[in-house]
């Protein structure tokens, strides 16, 4: 170890943070090199100086000039997402217990709702609205299965012609026309997978 | 004890204002000192430095991330960039800070003999000489450290005056582990030459 090497370790030798080879090749140097010595025996002494040097007070006003200063200001809003993972750190228990209730209320306005989805009785008599598990997308009108007065009876006399004897004759037929049911269901056309072939 | 600054930090952004008055009571020695030992002038110009420091932390107490950064580093980071541009606002205004240090008696508590024993208790215990002595030491060593250049004395200050370990003196300069060794040592080498006569003469 020469002179300058042995200098640049000086604080590590002083505080401790050489390997233990290190430490006998600078010792070894410091004893054979007066000069490394006396300044290392400086150095130790400055350092020592450093650390005793007297502290600056700070004046008495300090503490009230600070508070008039940091008044001023607006204290900082932690955003909500901060506080709530904040409370989920600190207090999980009343953290989850706070959410559990939050989806129970939730579940049960869901079923209300869909209660009184149910008991929806539509002012017109003859028709019902069904609506299924996606009421936004589809909405299914029907004919309500209710009997729709009977249709007055129609006669019509129709000749009779039995063939090439030439005997003719009349009968009255009756026939009484019938309700059509339709049923009309409306719902969302795909149009991504409607037929390209020609119109839809 | 970091956890404590920690704590308070926490406390003080659910919104106790109290929290942050005990985290300046227990930092303004430490910071006050530094900023002295760093920019020189007079008490004045340090206490409002740190001050600043303390506004600055108010401010930013939202991002401060405890366990990321010990808050003393955080607290460093912030005083030595407010130094670094106060040194530099000294320097476009043409005053060199070192002709503030050293020569000014109210941050270096330096006075004539006249004046201590003029002002000197009845006190058995007072002794002259040595408050004498305790003088010229903080005056010499204060001026030998305001005499090195800025990239050896903020280090030097933050290990040999504020007790930092060499790794959050890395972190608050944002420099290598070695380089920051290797400058403190070479500051310790400069303070042991300017204290040579000094030294000698103890």
């Amino acid at each position: 170890m020469n002179c300058l090497i042995a200098e640049e370790h000086f604080s590590a030798y002083l505080e401790d943070e050489l390997d233990y080879q290190t430490i006998k090749d600078f010792e070894t140097h410091l004893t054979n090199c007066e000069s490394c010595s006396s300044e290392f025996a400086l150095f130790r002494k400055s350092v020592n100086l450093l650390h005793q040097l007297p502290r600056i007070e700070p004046s008495s006003d300090f503490d009230r000039s600070m508070q008039s200063r940091v008044g001023n200001l607006n204290v900082n809003r932690v955003p909500v997402w901060h506080q709530i993972l904040d409370s989920l750190r600190t207090r999980p228990v009343w953290a989850f217990g706070g959410i559990t209730t939050v989806l129970l209320v939730g579940l049960f306005s869901a079923y209300l709702y869909q209660s009184n989805l149910d008991d929806y009785k539509p002012s017109s008599p003859g028709i019902v609205f069904e609506s299924d598990s996606s009421p936004a997308y589809r909405r299914i009108v029907r004919i309500d299965n209710q009997e729709p007065p009977a249709l007055p009876i129609h006669q019509v006399n129709v000749p009779i012609d039995f063939g090439s004897g030439g005997f003719f004759g009349r009968e009255v037929l009756e026939w009484r026309p019938q309700h059509t049911r339709q049923n009309f269901i409306l719902q969302t056309v795909n149009y991504s997978s409607a037929p390209r072939g020609g119109g839809l | 004890m970091p956890e404590l600054d920690d704590e308070l930090m926490k406390r003080f952004r659910k919104g106790d204002a109290d929290a942050f008055n005990l985290i300046v009571r227990r930092h303004r020695v430490a910071l006050v000192n530094f900023i002295a030992h760093f920019i020189g002038g007079n008490q004045e110009s340090a206490e409002d430095l740190a001050q600043e420091t303390f506004v600055r932390m108010f401010k930013a107490s939202s991002r401060y991330k405890a366990g990321t950064a010990k808050f003393s580093t955080w607290m460093y980071h912030i005083a030595s960039n407010l130094c670094k541009n106060e040194l530099r606002n000294r320097g476009r205004r043409g005053r060199f800070f070192v002709d503030n240090v050293g020569m000014n008696d109210d941050i270096l508590g330096h006075a004539g003999a006249e004046d201590l024993i003029a002002t000197a208790p009845a006190d058995s215990a007072f002794q002259p000489d040595k408050e004498l002595e305790r003088k010229e030491l903080k005056r010499t060593v204060q001026n030998a450290i305001a005499e090195l250049p800025e990239r050896y004395r903020l280090p030097v200050s933050l290990r040999d005056l504020q007790g930092l370990s060499y790794e959050e003196i890395s972190e608050v300069l944002n420099l290598p582990l070695g380089t920051t060794k290797s400058r403190i040592n070479r500051a310790r080498l400069m303070l042991k030459d300017k204290l040579r006569s000094f030294v000698e003469s103890l």
